[in-house]
């Protein structure tokens, strides 16, 4: 991705322009009429597509953000060699050198963690938040539940499904939906596809030449074709026809100024899923990218831990390859990553591999309104560890549940902290996730 | 709702490590609102009531008050029902007699299913169903090699998934109850599959990993040779022990120098030191990739890599199916041999020792539910049970088995939330090991041997012995049908039917009585007000209709077939696709298909369209275009004659019979007509007249 490109976040394509000229204002009613298209959606497809889930306050909120997040049902090791791990003697660690204890420092303090983690830059450290909280499952399929914080948010929505709808509003995006390049997502319980990186601009680009000419004819006539369809289907079918519709409109807001760079896409690795994600984010698709940054998988037996720590390399290599793209770039203070996998890993079990854990997991945060910290930590406890009870004022750990965020609300306290950072109103996250609490602790 | 269902119906899979608390841990208060409950039951006689369809039933009626996404059953048309049906079983759009026929008397579908069924169509549509339904295609070459197994050739990696679909079609062909993929030994397989599946059962990879070549083991002195300099040596020669080229190999790559460090030509391939493995080192020379082995220069060991050649696997090893038995070798009889592909060809059964029952043993099954030490196949068994009988092991399973011997006490003691499944998981996942090493090869453990299966699921509490007894008990739970029935509408409806629906249950009773017949099951379900939305049932008044997007093998059935173009988006790997539709293919690989995925006992299905997919469909329009319209002198379309086009785009891409092809046929000639006035040409006119009508929504829609 080009320097230029990225100092270009909010590209308005020209075929917005001419469309909100043609079907401006007045011409909404008229559309309507004839395509059987409710005008609401016309006049606002984003707003009607967010109407479902209101976020006062959040239109007039600067501080919202676009998030990258990186989850997984294989429920990968990172938990494990993240400052807060390092306290213990029994906690099992990779023998590697590439892997070796190393000092770093978040919010003035001296923490020691798995030396990927240590070599991202300072500034970047600087807004990194380690939150250490349980998932309370052990099984690979209870990845959507995690999602859905354990069904903390209501309406059995997922996290990051309900940040989107939050967001788009305040960030103009083209959809509500978060856009996945690898999770299984859903949104009001409603599958979302995966999208592979190598074949987006294959799907995005507008057909070039003579069909790429008579693309705004081809739309009204469509416009014209899903009327008929509409007026002679029933209500499902005229839900379909809606929501057809307003994917047109969707797509018609696109700006394919950037899509060179999709272009440029030959694989789906998780570099190239971090392209897309900074490119779909630079076309204003989506305020909510998925992907996949494997830290280790599903790593039970993983002789001396050599694939966790081929992979944790990788990763945090990724992670800070994302967070160099951004540098220097206005999407720097606008675009938070985070992580949230299924469950964390045993931490005790052996230098050979580790058993599901659902007593721990850390969610990473990094991004502006994020301030280098180590939210909780761990303690002993079934024969391993769990992520401790919070004091939410400071977002210290405090041992044998004694926090006022026991450990049973953590999972809802990291959805709210990160909701609050990436610009969704507390009062509206109080509403829609059930139990837990702001730790502001984590917050710059 | 129904979606929420989906997810909510992940279950409890690999209870790897218990140390965890499910529910002890779950954040109290938090039982979502709306969390699954039975909709609304409809009164018992509403199945019996007149047609609440529309009269004429080729248009459809208006719907004033019913709102928008609003509660409420609204019967869908004749035209858009048939339209659905036809095109979920074959791809092909209803001909005006076929909707009249319906419109007159609505049981005169029944007999049209029976008709779809018959089509080509249908056996692809089928076969992709149940390449979905039982797990076997969401494998990479990688998932492979932990059987020892490889899929490095794209042909091969599409066999292995394709080969258990083919085979519940052929059982069906064949007149068998749909129970027998439960329990058959019999297999669809091409000679190339049958040589992977030798190649597989001459090793033995044990739970320790540790490998014996079951060749090498059985012949000591057995050696190969590639060769160049004597010419072309014929297959049947290199295979007959009574040749004086037995075991000797053509390998034309060895006439060009690659080390003059290493032997030239010939190569032997012996068992001494320095040779890898005789039986893989042989299998992969026949597949043209000549193993890597050492020699000894200077005092050091020095690294042989032989360039690759040819492989002895003809195009048609890969595409010659054949249905044939797998059975464990008499007392003194050898295994089916890998390498005699001669023999293989013309084979009607392989002989191995590595059990091979029903779709829970294919080696895509078991690559895609791989094991380790820390799961001992716990994974495998509960996608067994979530393919066969449509429910994952979880607490709601209170069936105790015969023996709790091979509990794991340690994962999972009693009292512990765990224990709830591991109860009858640890028993059931003995089928597995009992017979099958780690990585799915006999298993030689006397411990694990000596401690058989014991099936305990949903009322059914039994001890078995081997894999053979868990696929009998699969066949004959009674859940069977009910799963399948559920399976089939699923992939029907692009949501899950009411399973307390009287019209469900009067399905999976025919299919019953039927024996288990898989085309008695697809005639009923889709003949049914259940798929149709010609009546209201429970299943719709609870859970709504639905209406998704024509995901990847509808949309691209239906366009191959409308448009006469074998895999119009290149599907299958053996497909020459053109070059004009390269793209389609790359946009189809990504469109929205049916998934599983673990522990989830429903299919993943993406209904809505997306921005993604409208501005995919568009490209993929259009390179379809460019293939259709004006494409040298065969094309199926001509510029020069673009009335009788569009009025073909009407009615065969788009679906609409002549009652209902006025208005359309409006839009399209203006759109045509509009294209020119603008100054494109003609060509370019009708080929964007094409995209609009590919863009419609009866092609980009089901039930539209």
């Amino acid at each position: 991705m080009s320097e230029d490109a990225m100092k270009k976040p909010f590209e308005h394509s020209r075929r917005k322009l001419l469309m909100n000229s043609l079907f401006g204002a007045g011409l909404v009613g008229l559309r309507s009429l004839a395509t059987g298209i409710p005008a609401a959606i016309l006049a606002n497809p984003l707003k009607a597509l967010a109407d479902g889930a209101a976020a006062p306050g959040c239109a007039a909120n600067g501080n919202a953000q676009y998030i990258i997040f990186s989850s997984s049902g294989s429920g990968d090791p990172l938990n494990a060699n993240v400052p807060g791990t390092y306290d213990f003697p029994d906690i099992s660690h990779s023998p590697d050198p590439l892997m070796a204890p190393t000092p770093l420092t978040l919010g003035g303090k001296s923490y020691t963690a798995a030396a990927p983690w240590a070599s991202l830059p300072q500034w970047a450290l600087d807004r990194t938040s380690f939150f250490h909280h349980g998932t309370y499952t052990v099984v690979h399929p209870d990845i959507s539940k995690v999602l859905r914080l354990e069904n903390a948010v209501t309406h059995q929505e997922m996290l990051v499904s309900l940040l989107a709808q939050n967001l788009a509003p305040c960030l103009g995006t083209v959809q509500a939906e978060p856009l996945s390049l690898g999770p299984n997502l859903t949104v009001g319980g409603r599958p979302q596809p995966v999208l592979r990186p190598s074949a987006l601009a294959s799907l995005l680009a507008s057909p070039q030449g003579a069909l790429g000419r008579l693309q705004k004819l081809r739309d009204t006539d469509l416009d014209r074709l899903n009327a008929l369809y509409r007026a002679e289907g029933n209500a499902a079918q005229r839900g379909f026809i809606d929501r057809y519709a307003q994917s047109q409109l969707q797509a018609r807001n696109v700006s394919e100024a950037l899509l060179a760079q999709l272009q440029s896409i030959t694989d789906n690795s998780p570099t190239s899923q971090v392209t897309a994600a900074l490119t779909l984010i630079q076309m204003n698709v989506t305020p909510v990218v998925g992907l996949n940054i494997p830290f280790g998988g599903d790593n039970h037996t993983d002789t001396l831990l050599v694939g966790e720590t081929k992979q944790t390399v990788a990763g945090v290599g990724t992670i800070a390859a994302l967070l160099n793209r951004l540098q220097g770039t206005p999407l720097q203070d606008r675009v938070t990553f985070m992580t949230l996998n299924v469950f964390g890993r045993t931490l005790t079990k052996s230098d050979n591999g580790r058993n599901h854990h659902g007593d721990h997991h850390c969610m990473v945060m990094i991004g502006k309104p994020f301030k280098g910290s180590v939210i909780g930590g761990v303690e002993p406890a079934n024969n391993d560890y769990r992520a401790l009870s919070l004091d939410s004022a400071t977002g210290n750990g405090v041992v044998s549940d004694g926090g006022d965020v026991k450990f049973t609300q953590t999972l809802a306290s990291v959805g709210k902290t990160l909701g609050v950072g990436v610009g969704v109103d507390a009062t509206l996250l109080d509403q829609q996730i059930l139990g837990g609490k702001v730790i502001r602790g984590a917050l710059a | 709702m129904r979606a929420l269902r989906i997810i909510e119906t992940i279950a409890l899979a690999t209870l790897v490590s218990c140390t965890g608390r499910l529910d002890a841990n779950a954040p109290p208060g938090n039982t979502p609102p709306d969390s699954g409950a039975p909709g609304p039951v409809p009164d018992a006689g509403i199945f019996g009531e007149p047609d609440a369809g529309p009269d004429a039933g080729v248009t459809a009626p208006p719907d004033a008050g019913v709102p928008d996404g609003g509660a409420g059953f609204s019967p869908l048309s004749i035209s858009a029902a048939v339209g659905k049906v036809k095109t979920l079983l074959t791809g092909l759009a209803p001909t005006d007699a076929e909707e009249a026929a319906v419109a007159a008397d609505p049981s005169a579908l029944k007999g049209l299913v029976d008709q779809w069924m018959q089509s080509p169509s249908y056996g692809g549509k089928m076969q992709s169903f149940f390449g979905t339904s039982f797990q076997q295609t969401q494998v990479v070459p990688a998932d492979f090699a932990d059987q020892g197994a490889d899929a490095d050739d794209p042909r091969l990696l599409a066999n292995l998934s394709e080969s258990f679909a083919r085979t519940a079609l052929e059982l069906n062909n064949e007149g068998h109850p749909f129970t027998e993929t439960m329990t058959t030994r019999r297999f669809m397989l091409t000679p190339r599959l049958m040589a992977l599946y030798a190649f597989v059962d001459a090793q033995l990879l044990d739970d320790k990993g540790n490998f014996v070549d079951l060749l090498a083991k059985a012949n000591p002195n057995f050696k190969f040779t590639l060769e160049a300099s004597q010419g072309p040596i014929p297959l049947a020669q290199s295979l007959d022990p009574a040749s004086a080229n037995y075991m000797v190999f053509y390998a034309p790559q060895l006439a060009r120098p690659y080390d003059p460090l290493c032997p030239q030509d010939p190569i032997v391939y012996t068992q001494s030191k320095g040779f890898p493995a005789i039986g893989p080192a042989l299998y992969g020379a026949l597949k043209g990739q000549a193993q890597t082995f050492s020699v000894l220069v200077g005092g050091n060991m020095h690294n042989c890599n032989p360039p690759s050649g040819p492989s002895i696997y003809a195009s048609s090893d890969l595409t010659q199916w054949q249905m044939l038995n797998i059975r464990p070798p008499k007392p003194g009889e050898a295994t089916t041999s890998f390498y005699d592909l001669i023999s293989l060809r013309g084979a009607t059964e392989l002989v191995l020792n590595i059990p091979r029952v029903g779709f829970f043993t294919t080696p895509a099954f078991l690559a895609g539910w791989q094991t380790n030490s820390s799961n001992q196949a716990r994974v495998t068994l509960n996608q067994t049970m979530i393919v066969a009988l449509g429910k994952a092991i979880d607490p709601s399973n209170t069936t105790s088995p015969p023996s709790l011997a091979a509990l794991d006490y340690e994962h999972a003691a009693p009292g512990t939330a765990c224990f709830g499944c591991h109860q009858s998981l640890d028993p059931m996942r003995q089928f597995f090991r009992q017979g099958y090493s780690l990585h799915f090869s006999p298993q030689t453990a006397s411990a694990q041997m000596a401690m058989p299966g014991m099936f305990a699921f949903h009322g059914v509490s039994v001890s078995g012995s081997t894999i053979f007894d868990l696929g009998a008990q699969l066949a004959g739970h009674p859940l069977f049908a009910k799963a399948w029935a559920q399976k089939l509408c699923t992939y029907a409806n692009s949501a899950p039917c009411d399973e307390t629906d009287p019209e469900f249950q009067r399905i999976v009773s025919v299919f019953i009585g039927s024996n288990y017949s898989f085309n008695a099951l697809a005639r009923e379900l889709f003949s049914s007000p259940i798929v149709t939305y010609l009546r209201e049932t429970q299943s719709a008044d609870s859970s709504g209709e639905t209406f998704p997007i024509a995901r990847r093998d509808h949309l691209c059935t239906a366009l191959s077939v409308r448009l006469g173009i074998t895999d119009v988006c290149g599907l299958s790997v053996t497909t020459n696709v053109p070059q004009g539709l390269q793209v389609v293919r790359t946009i189809a690989t990504v469109l929205p298909s049916d998934q599983y995925s673990r522990g989830a006992e429903g299919a993943v299905l993406a209904n809505d369209p997306s921005l993604v997919f409208r501005t995919g469909l568009e490209n993929l329009c259009v390179a379809v275009a460019g293939q259709v319209v004006d494409n040298g002198a065969s094309s199926r379309y001509k510029s020069a004659n673009p009335n009788a086009a569009i009025a073909d785009f009407v009615h065969t891409l788009m679906g609409v019979t002549s009652d209902r092809d006025a208005q359309r046929l409006v839009i399209l000639q203006g759109h045509f007509a509009a294209a020119m006035s603008a100054g494109e040409s003609a060509s370019d006119a009708l080929k964007s007249t094409f995209v609009l009508a590919c863009l419609s929504p009866s092609v980009v829609g089901v039930g539209q």
